[in-house]
């Protein structure tokens, strides 16, 4: 058993999308076989879950996009790919940088910038994890401020992560 | 404030110059609630929109 303690954003499961949210000390069944990783809500992580021995061979393989919501319903992130070895990504713009953000009811992948790199990885799974938290503090009756104080917070939880191919 | 998502009546892929198609999804509301989509069938370098639809989103 481990007891975590979250800042105050909503965590996610890594391998469950188990949401936790709310209070900051939470009590997680830790056996030999679980290790205790969280994705933050409000990122998008791009991955590649086939085990493999070795990241060239992980090179056509497909990715599995985890969008994980905020307290807005809304979550962004990134990918970068190259091929691994070369300066062609320099001399010849030989990469992809591309931008997933879901944001009200829409999920949307665009080009971050203009880049020429033949990838045909497909993606082959997604998931959208959120939770409906009946737990969460009342809203504020108290004014302007803690309501300022709410969207900062909600501000700084909108950063992105990028995961870039091993 | 209400938080997260229920479950989509209907999850559909935009491409520019093809038709809009429905995806088959799953629903699962234990652990935490999460819309899973298996083969969206879309290439990681192209450009693409999914929406989800549900009449009372959160």
């Amino acid at each position: 058993v481990l007891i975590v303690y979250h800042t105050p954003q909503r965590w996610y499961d890594y391998e469950t999308g188990r949401a936790h949210g709310g209070a900051p000390y939470h009590t997680i069944d830790t056996p030999l076989a679980k290790m205790p990783v969280f994705q933050r809500g409000g990122s998008v992580l791009v991955r590649k879950d086939r085990p493999r021995r070795s990241t060239t061979q992980m090179k056509d393989d497909p990715y599995t996009l985890v969008v994980a919501l905020n307290g807005n319903g809304a979550a962004d992130g990134e990918l970068y790919v190259d091929d691994g070895k070369s300066y062609d990504y320099q001399t010849k713009n030989a990469y992809l940088r591309r931008n997933f953000r879901f944001q009200g009811t829409e999920l949307t992948s665009t080009s971050v910038r203009a880049s020429f790199f033949p990838l045909s990885c497909s993606v082959h799974l997604l998931a959208l994890l959120s939770l409906v938290d009946r737990r969460r503090h009342p809203p504020a009756v108290n004014s302007h401020r803690a309501r300022r104080g709410a969207r900062r917070q909600e501000a700084t939880e909108g950063h992105s992560q990028a995961e870039g191919q091993g | 404030v209400v938080l997260g998502v229920k479950k989509p009546q209907k999850v559909t892929l935009k491409q520019k110059g093809k038709a809009d198609k429905n995806l088959e999804f799953e629903y699962l509301s234990e652990p935490g609630n999460k819309v899973v989509i298996r083969k969206p069938d879309v290439a990681i370098s192209e450009d693409w929109s999914i929406v989800f639809e549900a009449s009372s989103w959160y």
